[in-house]
């Protein structure tokens, strides 16, 4: 705790000073007689000035919630002793504001009060962030000291992503062999009907379809398709982002985009994994459950675009973040030449790869003139050249705004995988 | 006698102004207390460099006594009129 006189005890003593002084050199016992009580209050103040026993508790009801969503913060301001002149001054970390009432507080608190001051703070963006620390000022009785009391930390809040409810998913071209919620092509043991053949030797009994061994005179088995999962890796461009003045950018998409799909996945029995591709590499190993839901968000939390002169390929990203048979979604605003020639090195190795492309357009303009209208125009065609390299190299491209659902090009881009599977006629 | 009133009466106002425009206590009952202390330590100066000079002490203990009750009474018109 730091005591400091305040402005009014210098006020008093100066004009206590003054007018001793003046009565003094003029020889008017009226001016002594005004200045005397102003250095009386001042002497009696200081000697019964006491430090105010303040204690501040912070209660948060919650560290983790969704972006833009607030969060109740309970201030408990606890009196051991009467304090007057009480402020408390709130300083947000970067990142936070006020949802809702301004911050407002009683200005004296008697011996033993106590005062809770319930109070919104939200992220407007996903991340990890110090929602900031509360400082407490008081006097004393009189005015004439000011304390400083310990400042209180809020601690920090995990703003996660808002997600959006898929229906519709891209579906893996090869399930991997541990069950999953996806009918598998092949035969086995399974829920879903397959097909009835003649009984060969060693087959199972339970598989015999006795109705149709009554019919023919002759055993039958029912076939089955095996319920299988996939490897889904969300594959992320960290390396460039296209960014507006209002805080919104292709990376904050990419990364709503990603959890969408990955609670999505895992919500289908999965096993989906993340890689952030760029400056610096993130990677979360593919598995099941919520809890890796968790586990990538977290990842993505900290991803952010660090500027890298670094020639990067896929070699860089370990091997077992890259599972075989894995379906490798791209979210990328394809800005970067290096995480194009990674998606063109992915479909290469003959990864099952789709791209979701979160288009920068919206906050690139064409610059002014004739010649900034052609870089433009030339900019797109630049763009269209590398979706129709990919297509052509089996990888569907959909690009996706902000403005739309993330259903809209998960459709495109499913649609993408069908034609690319339809046999072409000779 | 005038002297005596006023000066303490003068002493009281500057001090309850001061109070009230600087804090933390602006209550009527805290700023009535202050202005009839300050009376009462204004009139006190006044009535010893009175004794010092060798003038009416009678006189100059009426007019610090004129001053406590203007203060007083104003004290009592604010409670009455904000009702604490």
């Amino acid at each position: 705790m730091r005591a400091s006189p305040t402005r009014k005890l210098q006020l008093y003593v100066a004009a206590a000073a003054v007018g001793a002084v003046a009565g003094l050199a003029l020889g008017l016992p009226q001016l002594v007689a005004i200045a005397a009580p102003f250095a009386v209050y001042v002497a009696v103040g200081l000697v019964l000035t006491r430090k105010p026993q303040l204690t501040i508790e912070v209660t948060v009801a919650r560290r983790r919630a969704l972006e833009d969503e607030p969060v109740l913060v309970c201030l408990t301001v606890m009196a051991g002793s009467a304090v007057d002149g009480l402020a408390l001054e709130l300083a947000l970390g970067a990142g936070v504001d006020v949802a809702g009432a301004p911050l407002s507080w009683p200005r004296r608190l008697a011996a033993g009060g106590l005062c809770e001051i319930d109070l919104g703070l939200r992220a407007s963006r996903w991340g990890a962030y110090d929602l900031g620390s509360l400082r407490a000022r008081a006097t004393d009785r009189f005015g004439l000291i000011r304390y400083e009391l310990s400042e209180v930390t809020l601690g920090r809040l995990r703003a996660l992503p808002s997600r959006e409810t898929l229906r519709l998913l891209l579906a893996p071209l090869e399930l991997q062999a541990t069950t999953g919620s996806r009918t598998a092509r092949d035969r086995g043991e399974g829920i879903e009907f397959a097909e009835n053949r003649p009984f060969v030797s060693g087959d199972r009994l339970r598989r015999i379809n006795w109705r149709l061994t009554a019919r023919r005179a002759t055993p039958y088995v029912s076939e089955r398709h095996p319920e299988r999962n996939a490897d889904v890796i969300l594959f992320l461009d960290t390396f460039a982002e296209a960014a507006g003045t209002g805080g919104g950018g292709t990376l904050a998409l990419a990364v709503r985009a990603a959890t969408s799909l990955a609670a999505a996945y895992l919500a289908r029995k999965d096993r989906v994994g993340a890689v952030g591709f760029g400056g610096t590499l993130i990677g979360v190993r593919a598995r099941l459950g919520l809890e890796q839901l968790y586990r990538i968000i977290d990842a993505l939390l900290g991803s952010e675009v660090v500027f890298s002169y670094a020639q990067k390929d896929v070699s860089f990203v370990p091997r077992r973040m890259l599972p075989p048979k894995a379906l490798i979604i791209g979210i990328s605003p394809l800005l970067d030449d290096r995480y194009i020639n990674a998606l063109l090195d992915l479909r290469a190795r003959g990864f099952d790869l789709a791209v979701i492309e979160v288009s920068p357009e919206p906050f690139a303009q064409a610059g002014a003139g004739r010649s900034g209208e052609l870089a433009y125009r030339l900019w797109l065609l630049q763009r269209e050249a590398v979706r129709t390299r990919l297509r052509e190299l089996g990888a569907p491209v959909a690009r996706w705004r902000d403005d739309e659902p993330l259903q809209v090009p998960l459709a495109v881009t499913s649609e993408g995988k069908r034609r690319l599977r339809r046999p072409v006629a000779a | 006698m005038t002297e005596t009133f006023l000066v303490p009466a003068i002493a009281a106002a500057l001090l309850v102004c001061a109070e009230a425009l600087t804090g933390p206590r602006r209550d009527p009952a805290w700023l009535g207390g202050v202005g009839i202390a300050a009376v009462a330590i204004a009139a006190v100066v006044v009535l010893a460099a009175t004794a010092a000079v060798g003038r009416s002490i009678g006189l100059t203990v009426a007019g610090a006594a004129a001053a406590v009750a203007a203060v007083g009474l104003l004290r009592f018109l604010l409670r009455v009129l904000l009702g604490r």
